[in-house]
């Protein structure tokens, strides 16, 4: 059975005129599919849409080849398990009765629940801290918490929002391990994010999100190849006047793809970047402009995402 | 179809168990639910079920040396005899007033000044001073109304003794003047005796099971107008929507956790009843198993009106502000607490047709009074019914409409 995602042309409008998603169309069969995007860029709607609380307002998404707001809305969700941006707990019961509460109502009988419960507390380094209320939860453990909950079901979907926000660099790597296996298990795994990093080390595909548009799609590499196929110079200046225009100027030099400036950041696209690093650095001094930080880097998704959007990961997207 | 069932019954049965542990965990919600009508039943049963009530101490300055029949000692040893007041006299009357004004105690006083047995034998106005300390509390307030009322049966025979001895010597054609100024309405009492014995233990009983339909009332309310806004809160509304089980598993899931609830807390308004002394004449299998039909009527009443309220609410806290604040009034006004004989008209009649009044009626009368199951479940007419279960049902078509609505917002 193929465990696949089709979003077919989904939009979503709030009241008013906020339109959150619009259009959005893929289709997503086993791997991991990272939506990448800054907050507001409207990938947390697409992904509550996905996991069945979130109706759209145009398009169609089928589950499994279920239509998951159709009839067989509840069939549908049977194979799809959701870790909100939010961790959805009650904070009074403990950890472990807060996972067999999500088992229970995903249809297992209690005694899986209970085995279920404890086999992804001790998945998500959480065995210990299982007989303790949520309430006394750190943020981190509530977040892998939200993650255990997700897959407590055994669903071969499974919708990831931002699940690493907050967790401190080991925690986040366990959670790229368990993410990594749930690929190999050959599930479809959703998974919305602002870490350029994250997408990196996780991806089968990665989607831009933009401003409720998905910009653009693809492998990494396919994205990399597109859209920024030169080294990047990064350069970060504390302070001057007309140096951005200067500096534009010299994207008309041979080797200079483009060049973008944003803030204090200048961001040049050279086939030859040690040969322009000097000059461009030459010209800033004559300038009289302050060089804080000059290097020359391979291009990340973050350049892809700038490139593709004019705006940076850490920015708003607009929208919800 | 199989799983959608398992589904279905895994979601009410972890809403349940939840909910149980919640209770166990919240101290707030352990008071409301298992102190306060403890307390209640407690404090009311100390206040209003005491059939000895406590005699009220009056300070006595007699001035009077006349002599006559109806003296003050013989008036003061009469208040005694009664039982309702203690009688401490004074030698003189500043003495008496320093007493009542240094700590109100006695927080009355009275004053029979020189000829008060001689006038009041003869039939002359016989003058006397009620002294009461200056402060306002509901008990100081019943004693001076007790004594009033001694007084006044006091003046009503004296009136009507004087009238005896003056009528014979004044001309045919005035006495029935004299008689109709002395005493313009003869009023004739008779008491009616009553199988209904109001006793402490019957008052103790009649309160622990006004307390039950109290916390039907304000559970119901709460958990019908909070529930939808908690899971919206912690997020949980998200999981459930994302969970294969129909909607009406949420609802029904809360609904028997609120009577769970509800029999908790009339457990434990019921074991305060005995507690202080209350006596259940009722408790059959049959009238148990009628109330707690009873019961789950007005538990599935409440909480249809807290489900109407939820769309009036933008959070759980405003929500169970809300539904606190309509359930006090309809506790004391709606017959529940408060029962509606003793109500202003306007109430009574409100009363009369709150369902709630009904129920705790019915429930009484097999619990308290001892009535068969039979007879109280004829006193619920079926209208009655009715209503509840349209309340119930448009309460539960509010709460699927907000589902409806968070889906297109959440």
């Amino acid at each position: 059975m193929q465990f696949s995602v089709e979003v077919e042309n989904v939009g979503k409008r709030y009241d008013g005129d906020v339109e959150a998603v619009k259009n959005v169309s893929f289709t997503a069969d086993r791997g991991i599919h990272v939506f990448l995007g800054p907050n507001g860029s409207g990938k947390s709607t697409l992904l509550s849409i996905i996991a069945g609380v979130l109706k759209p307002s145009t398009g169609r998404i089928m589950i499994c080849g279920v239509d998951l707001w159709g009839s067989g809305g509840l069939e549908a969700r049977r194979h799809i398990g959701y870790a909100p941006q939010d961790p959805p707990f009650r904070p009074l019961l403990t950890g472990y009765e807060n996972l067999i509460r999500q088992a229970l109502f995903r249809g297992l009988s209690l005694k899986e629940a209970r085995e279920r419960a404890r086999e992804l507390l001790d998945l998500t380094g959480l065995s210990e801290a299982g007989d303790r209320k949520v309430g006394e939860y750190s943020g981190g453990m509530k977040r892998r918490l939200t993650v255990a909950a997700a897959l407590i079901g055994n669903p071969n979907i499974i919708v990831l929002d931002e699940p690493s926000t907050g967790l401190d660099p080991t925690a986040r790597r366990d959670l790229w391990s368990i993410i990594a296996d749930l690929e190999r298990r050959g599930c479809t795994v959703l998974l919305a994010t602002h870490y350029a990093d994250e997408a990196e080390a996780l991806a089968s595909k990665v989607y831009i999100m933009h401003r409720g548009v998905m910009a653009a799609q693809g492998s990494t590499s396919e994205l990399k190849e597109k859209y920024t196929p030169t080294s990047v110079i990064l350069i970060k200046v504390k302070r001057g006047d007309g140096w951005a225009e200067k500096v534009k100027m010299e994207s008309k030099l041979p080797g200079v793809e483009d060049i973008t400036v944003e803030n204090q950041t200048i961001r040049v696209y050279a086939t030859k970047p040690n040969i322009m690093a000097p000059k461009i650095l030459e010209d800033l001094v004559g300038l009289n402009v302050e060089v804080k930080e000059m290097r020359i880097m391979e291009p990340t998704l973050e350049d892809v995402y700038f490139k593709v959007t004019g705006a940076t990961l850490g920015g708003e997207g607009d929208v919800g | 179809m199989e799983g959608k069932e398992t589904s279905a019954k895994g979601a009410i049965t972890a809403i349940i168990i939840g909910g149980l542990k919640e209770l166990i965990r919240d101290k707030t919600s352990l008071f409301w639910i298992l102190v306060f009508p403890v307390l209640m039943v407690m404090i009311s049963g100390g206040l209003w079920a005491n059939p000895n009530p406590r005699p009220t101490a009056v300070g006595v300055y007699i001035e009077d040396t006349s002599q006559g029949p109806l003296n003050a000692t013989v008036i003061t040893d009469a208040m005694e005899k009664t039982g309702m007041f203690t009688i401490k006299h004074y030698e003189t009357l500043q003495s008496m007033l320093n007493d009542i004004a240094d700590d109100g105690n006695p927080p009355l006083g009275l004053y029979f000044p020189e000829n008060f047995a001689a006038n009041a034998t003869n039939g002359r106005t016989a003058n006397m001073i009620i002294y009461k300390v200056n402060v306002s509390e509901l008990w100081i307030e019943v004693d001076y109304s007790k004594l009033l009322g001694f007084i006044g049966g006091l003046e009503d025979t004296v009136r009507l003794s004087i009238l005896k001895h003056i009528l014979p010597q004044t001309p045919r054609i005035y006495r029935d003047y004299i008689r109709a100024i002395a005493d313009p309405m003869n009023v004739k009492v008779e008491e009616v005796n009553t199988a209904r014995e109001v006793s402490k233990a019957v008052i103790s009983g009649f309160m622990a099971i006004s307390m039950v339909i109290v916390e039907a009332l304000f559970i119901g309310l709460n958990a019908g107008a909070a529930m939808i806004h908690e899971e919206r809160e912690t997020g949980g509304l998200r999981m459930l929507l994302s969970s294969p089980i129909p909607s009406w598993s949420i609802l029904a899931g809360y609904t028997l956790t609120t009577m769970i609830y509800i029999a908790i807390a009339g457990a434990a308004s019921i074991a305060a009843g005995l507690l202080i002394g209350a006596e259940y004449r009722g408790f059959t299998p049959e009238t148990l198993a009628a109330s707690t039909i009873l019961v789950i009527l007005a538990g599935l009443f409440t909480m249809g009106l807290g489900l109407l309220l939820a769309p009036t609410a933008k959070t759980s806290r405003g929500a169970n502000g809300l539904a606190t604040a309509i359930a006090f009034p309809l506790m004391f006004l709606g017959g529940v607490w408060i029962p509606a004989w003793m109500l202003p008209e306007p109430f009574k009649t409100f009363a009369y047709y709150f369902p709630l009044s009904k129920l705790s009626d019915a429930i009484k009368l097999m619990i308290v009074y001892g009535g068969t199951a039979v007879e109280a479940l004829s006193m619920i007419p079926p209208a009655l019914i009715m209503v509840i279960i349209l309340v119930y049902a448009v309460g539960s078509a509010t709460y699927r409409r907000m589902l409806s609505i968070l889906l297109e917002k959440a």
